[in-house]
């Protein structure tokens, strides 16, 4: 009778130990592999807002860097007169503020006959992304 | 008894097959995220040093309106060369060239006839992927 019991116990044993072992492995195995792909989702995600925020600034950087004016910039951004700053959605289509998913901060400056335009993006969360500032010399031709 | 016994066996080897081939895709995919990451931040840094070539042209052509209206031509800015009324000097920031060049025009402004920056190829040293056959 006793014998018969200790039979069944390590029956169940020898079939259990191995299988929760098993178990686990892959439970932890997963947990590795999700974490892993967590994390390359986020570099990826790191990469392309910078990449938009590295487009955004080089466009606003090229337009101010042919014409010398904010507001010219602003206009062909997209943007209304008086803004300093754009929202920008993810296929980087200037929009309303609700709908944005980066914010380009402009502003330029003039010292000494050279105007320097300076562009920020940001995103939602108020972290900056990018920056860039140009210089441009418009001279003034007497007529 | 032996018979009737669980056998987990080759279930787990079809398991460590799925494991060990999700564990190759997830490194792919970091390396690829990585390296995406890297070239977004060298593409980054280029266009800053685009934008420094820009600048240091801009103040460039400054110096050249200082020497035009002071009337002292003779004294140009480092780097400009003079062809007749051509003016033409090369800026130089990191691996990035911007050459200009200038006309002095008879209504004494300057026009523009060449801005354009090029960038001065680097061999990266990166591991050669192909091999040209000796003929």
């Amino acid at each position: 009778m006793m014998s018969k019991e200790r039979e069944k116990q390590t029956l169940s044993l020898s079939f259990s130990v191995p299988l929760l072992i098993f178990v686990l492995l892959f439970v932890i195995g997963s947990a590795v592999l999700v974490s892993v792909f967590a994390s390359a989702a986020k570099i990826s995600r790191q990469a392309k807002q910078k990449n938009d925020a590295i487009q955004i600034c080089r466009n606003a950087m090229e337009i101010y860097s042919s014409c010398a004016d904010l507001q010219q910039t602003v206009a062909q951004l997209g943007g209304l007169p008086g803004q300093t700053e754009l929202y920008f959605d993810r296929e980087l289509h200037c929009v309303q503020q609700t709908q944005a998913s980066y914010v380009l901060h402009l502003q330029d400056v003039e010292q000494d006959s050279l105007k320097s335009g300076s562009f920020s993006v940001s995103n939602l969360e108020q972290e900056q992304l990018y920056s860039l500032s140009v210089d441009v010399y418009v001279p003034e031709v007497s007529q | 008894m032996n018979r009737k016994r669980f056998r987990i066996g080759s279930v787990a080897i079809l398991f460590a097959v799925i494991v060990v081939c999700v564990a190759i895709f997830a490194v792919l995919t970091v390396v690829t995220a990585n390296a995406d990451l890297r070239t977004t931040e060298q593409y980054g840094n280029h266009v800053q040093t685009l934008s420094r070539c820009q600048s240091a042209g801009a103040v460039w052509l400054k110096q050249m309106y200082a020497a035009l209206n002071s009337g002292k031509m003779d004294t140009l800015p480092e780097g400009t060369t003079r062809d007749g009324s051509i003016f033409s000097t090369e800026i130089t920031c990191d691996n990035v060239v911007l050459s200009i060049e200038l006309e002095l025009t008879e209504t004494q402004i300057f026009r523009v006839r060449k801005w354009s920056c090029h960038t001065i190829w680097e061999e990266s040293g990166g591991s050669q992927v192909w091999i040209q056959p000796e003929e």
